[in-house]
């Protein structure tokens, strides 16, 4: 009698904390960030999910950056996947285990995002995310400084030459005595705009085949380190470790090539200067480079419906809009119309660098949003650094980075 | 001659000054840096003092995430490691030291051939090790596993090496069994080199930042240096929030230098007799 | 009592430390060592091909032994530690020298001494490549005040190869400092005496005293520092991130990018690792049997 008493409380028992446990629902989200607002926004989205979800909770975890991929690996390795993943790219190792988000929301759930991104996130009819911003890469210029030096900045319609740019901007480093021409963000990815605007592209139009060695390649290694050896870009960023926004927002640098996403940082601490962005200079080709961020499911989840709602949620329009207004990025969505940042000088500046994407040739997108992306960008950044240092002629730099991309895309796709 | 020996300790005072110097003015230079705005933190030509001394560092990266749980955290983590360090390192020390037993010297080196790994090294067969232990996202994994350190066994081995072993003999020629010898005669004798072994494992484990790594997902489970990893972005380095913060986390290494540093800085006595 | 028992309490007191190498230390090198005879990516499913793993046997290991990369390298490491240890065990011995004497402060000047030894070298790494800095770096703010020309310290593969070297060693030299001054403290004093009245001068007595009776905790040292050298990752990462271009990535360094940079090369990471592994082993031997010392 009171072994059956005894086996039906823990049965009992057993039940209700199922039956609990059950009620409560937690997803986890892997999220980075570089400025806190985007985490204050995330939270505050996730509250406001749970408020019109009862039973459902989102926990945040954060990585950073440069953990991002090492983690998630780990954490698929591990059987321990989250949920709900903010990325900047799909390597191979994980595009198995991502949540086709058209089973939930159909072929057309990305129809009102921006298309080169769209089409970066639509593999084969699979839909692997939702965009959440956009960035585009472009050169940011101080304002105060041209204007004491009486020079003038083109309109974004006429843009300015390599050569033009060159020289303008060293006649205001002569004449107001500034540190430094230009100062050049030291990512590969940064680098890349210089190839774009040479004419060149990384892979062809099928994404499945090299398009590097090729003579514009080739050019855009010499020509970026001709700026060096010239002088307008000071060697301490790229072969040193010294930082160009550093530089740049100490009032000490003309111009800088950056991109759109650093709006917010110079709004925040720019504080005795005027800036502006763009436009961008150009060799033959003008260019900017598309730069994005997407938030993905995990098929591994235990409620993969509840995250791809929740995607859907964060990037509806109302909330995407909402998202590019506190990060003051460019919205993903092309129906959010022009956003009001609330700032005469970053509205400028982010509408020039949208203007300058928009205008880009199709490769400066479809590249980055290649799948190989992902182990070629370090190589392109040491090549890049060995045509600085005079390790490796432009040609022999230009081979080895196609060398790479060949290899890369064997791995991927076979022989 | 006087003079001469005079010029010589002076010369060596010198020495001594520049040295001190040369070791300890990084570091203050990062505190003091600490105390600037952002935009004075890369001057050209660098100014030595804040123009503008400001707190805000400090508060933006104590309100950046958490910082008061991560040192709780750590705190936590650090000291029981640090307990569990110094019990099993004097107990293995002790056997190693005196006591014959076969494998004795095959295990002693097997021991210190550990200090051969490191775990960037063995990185991702240790996470799968671990997984397969249940201990991923437990404090238990970033605890128990760096606390056996071959240094800390060699150094009380060491030490221990040279209590005499008179003394153990009279011991049990008293009647005591062997609890009682390495609690009431090994222990007390050892204190030197227990001192030391805590402060070398307190600073060892304040300061891991790739066990944490591995081990830890949970944002709320996070450590100090873990947490510091996180102002570097995808774009850009918060400089002024990294200098406050890793000001604050150097805090209570030296703390616990200062308070034990009495037996330590005099030396790591190797004999159970001087100092 | 003719019977020789085999005490099993030796076998109790070690026994918590062993079960913990043998569960956190062994288990995973094994599995490392496993790895290295695949060819395979960090997550593994046979189901999936982009995941599959491979056996190769020593494919990997004949790889390596050609690979320019690993190779390279390999190179910069033993340089680095060639130059490393000697400067450390002279350093640190100097100073735990320099510091015995009864000079005012010397208790505070060791500390000072010591303080780098305490810091993560992650922080020690953050705070030096901000002072090494060409434009910004207070360092050489410091050489100009003396009109010395600025050095691009980071910027200049020699320089930073030298940065990499010196900064090591600021952030060692407490530690090992404080070894050698525990080892000076067992030599007795009166040997020193003996040997002033014998009329040796005090160089005399350093090479015929305190060198020799020195001679296990320079061992000591000796060791340690060279398997610091050999295992350095997080210090020069943090500096250089093994630049200028690859001026000084290390060992470590290389095969931490070959596992996650590159798909499907765990296990060729991993047969690094094994390679690694053992060069530090037979290096600690060596040293040992080269002392000539018969017990640790």
């Amino acid at each position: 009698m009171k072994r059956r008493f005894l086996l039906a409380s823990i049965f009992l028992l057993v039940v209700g904390i199922f039956a609990f446990g059950q009620a409560q629902k937690e997803l986890t989200a892997l999220w980075f960030y570089d400025d806190p607002s985007e985490l204050e926004f995330l939270n505050k989205k996730a509250a406001e999910y749970s408020t019109s979800h009862p039973g459902v909770t989102i926990k945040v975890n954060t990585v950073a950056y440069n953990d991002l991929f090492t983690r998630l690996t780990q954490l698929v390795a591990g059987n321990n996947p989250p949920d709900i993943v903010k990325l900047t790219d799909i390597r191979p190792e994980i595009e198995p285990f991502i949540l086709d988000l058209s089973k939930y929301h159909g072929k057309d759930f990305l129809k009102p995002f921006i298309p080169g991104v769209a089409a970066a996130l639509n593999r084969e009819g699979r839909i692997l995310g939702a965009p959440l911003d956009v960035t585009a890469n472009g050169i940011i210029l101080n304002k105060t400084l041209f204007d004491k030096a009486g020079v003038a900045i083109p309109s974004k319609e006429k843009a300015w030459t390599y050569n033009e740019f060159l020289q303008a901007i060293s006649d205001v480093k002569k004449k107001t005595g500034a540190l430094y021409a230009l100062v050049w963000d030291v990512t590969p990815h940064r680098w890349s705009t210089y190839l774009f605007e040479n004419g060149g592209s990384f892979y062809d139009s099928t994404g499945r085949k090299s398009n590097f060695n090729s003579p514009a390649a080739i050019q855009a290694l010499r020509g970026f380190a001709d700026m060096f050896d010239k002088g307008y870009i000071p060697k301490s960023i790229w072969i040193g470790s010294e930082n160009p926004r550093d530089m740049f927002f100490s009032g000490q640098a003309v111009a800088w090539m950056s991109g759109s996403w650093q709006v917010k940082a110079m709004l925040d601490n720019i504080k005795n200067f005027e800036w502006t962005a763009g436009p961008n200079p150009y060799v033959t080709t003008r260019s900017s480079v598309l730069g994005y961020k997407f938030v993905s499911a995990f098929s591994t989840s235990k409620y993969p419906d509840i995250a791809a709602d929740f995607i859907k949620f964060f990037t509806s329009k109302e909330n995407n809009s909402d998202y590019a207004k506190s990060l003051m990025t460019i919205a993903s969505r092309t129906d959010t119309g022009t956003i009001n940042y609330g700032n005469a000088q970053a509205s400028s500046a982010l509408n020039n660098l949208a203007y300058e994407l928009a205008i880009s040739p199709l490769p400066a997108s479809t590249d980055i949003a290649n799948p190989v992306m992902g182990y070629v960008w370090n190589t392109v950044k040491e090549n890049v650094i060995a045509v600085l240092t005079k390790t490796k002629t432009p040609e022999q730099a230009a081979a080895a980075i196609n060398a790479q991309i060949e290899d890369s895309l064997r791995i991927v796709y076979g022989k | 001659m006087k003079s001469k020996k005079v010029l010589i300790g002076f010369l060596k005072y010198l020495i001594v000054i520049i040295v001190s110097v040369i070791f300890f003015f990084p570091m203050l230079w990062v505190v003091i840096s600490a105390f600037k705005g952002e935009s004075e933190l890369f001057l050209n030509p660098p100014r030595i003092l804040p123009v503008h001394f400001t707190l805000d560092n400090f508060k933006s990266g104590l309100k950046f995430g958490n910082f008061t749980q991560y040192f709780v955290n750590s705190a936590y983590v650090t000291i029981t490691s640090t307990i569990i360090t110094v019990i099993i390192s004097t107990m293995a020390g002790y056997g190693f030291a005196k006591f014959k037993f076969p494998g004795r010297d095959v295990l002693f080196i097997g021991v210190m051939a550990t200090l051969m790994f490191s775990l960037e090294i063995i990185m991702i067969p240790m996470f799968l090790t671990l997984k397969g232990y249940g201990l991923i996202n437990t404090f238990i994994g970033i605890i128990i596993p760096p606390a056996a350190t071959p240094t800390g066994i060699f150094l009380l081995r060491q030490h221990m090496r040279s209590i005499p072993d008179e003394l153990l003999e009279a011991a049990k020629i008293d009647g005591a069994n062997e609890y009682q010898i390495f609690t009431k005669l090994i222990v007390p004798l050892s204190v030197p080199a227990i001192s030391t072994l805590t402060i070398f494992s307190f600073v060892w484990r304040w300061n891991d930042y790739l066990w944490p790594f591995l081990v830890i997902n949970d944002d709320k489970k996070r450590t100090v240096p873990l947490a510091l990893a996180n102002f570097v972005g995808q774009y850009a380095v918060r400089w002024g929030d990294l200098l406050a913060m890793t000001t604050l986390s150097i805090i209570p290494t030296l703390i616990i230098f200062l308070i034990f540093q009495k037996y330590f800085i005099k030396g790591i006595s190797m004999t159970g007799l001087k100092g | 009592m003719s019977k020789r028992k085999i005490p099993i309490t030796p076998y109790i007191f070690i026994a918590p430390a062993i079960i913990i190498f043998l569960l956190f230390i062994v288990v995973p090198a094994m599995e490392g060592f496993l790895q290295s005879l695949f060819t395979r990516g960090i997550i593994v499913r046979q189901d999936i091909p982009a995941l599959r793993s491979r056996f190769v046997g020593l494919f990997n290991y004949q790889k390596l032994v050609s690979d320019p990369r690993f190779l390279t390298a390999f190179g910069k490491t033993i340089l680095f530690t060639l130059t490393t240890v000697p400067s450390i065990i002279v350093v640190s011995l100097s100073l735990a020298l320099l510091l015995q004497e009864k000079i005012h402060g010397v208790g505070i000047a060791r500390a000072m001494v010591y303080w780098p030894s305490m810091i993560s070298p992650i922080i020690i790494g953050i705070a030096w490549r901000w002072i090494l800095g060409y434009d910004t770096g207070i360092l050489n703010y410091f050489l100009t005040l003396f009109h010395i020309d600025k050095q691009p310290w980071l910027i200049d593969n020699a320089r930073a190869f030298i940065s990499v070297i010196v900064v090591s060693i600021w952030a060692q030299t407490g530690f090992f400092m404080v070894i050698f001054i525990g080892g000076l403290n067992t030599i007795p004093d009166s040997y020193y005496e003996a040997a002033r009245i014998d009329g040796a001068n005090k160089w005399q007595q350093f090479l015929g005293i305190t060198l020799p009776l020195l001679r296990p905790t320079t061992l000591l040292v000796l060791v340690l520092s060279t398997i610091n050298a050999f295992k350095v990752y997080q210090l020069v990462t943090v500096l250089t991130s093994g630049g200028p271009g690859r001026a000084t990535a290390f060992l470590v360094q290389n095969i931490y990018e070959e596992a996650f940079s590159k798909p499907l090369s765990v296990g060729y990471a991993a047969a690094q690792s094994v390679v690694f592994f053992f060069v530090m082993l037979l290096l600690s031997i060596a040293q040992f049997k080269l002392s000539k010392e018969e017990s640790v």
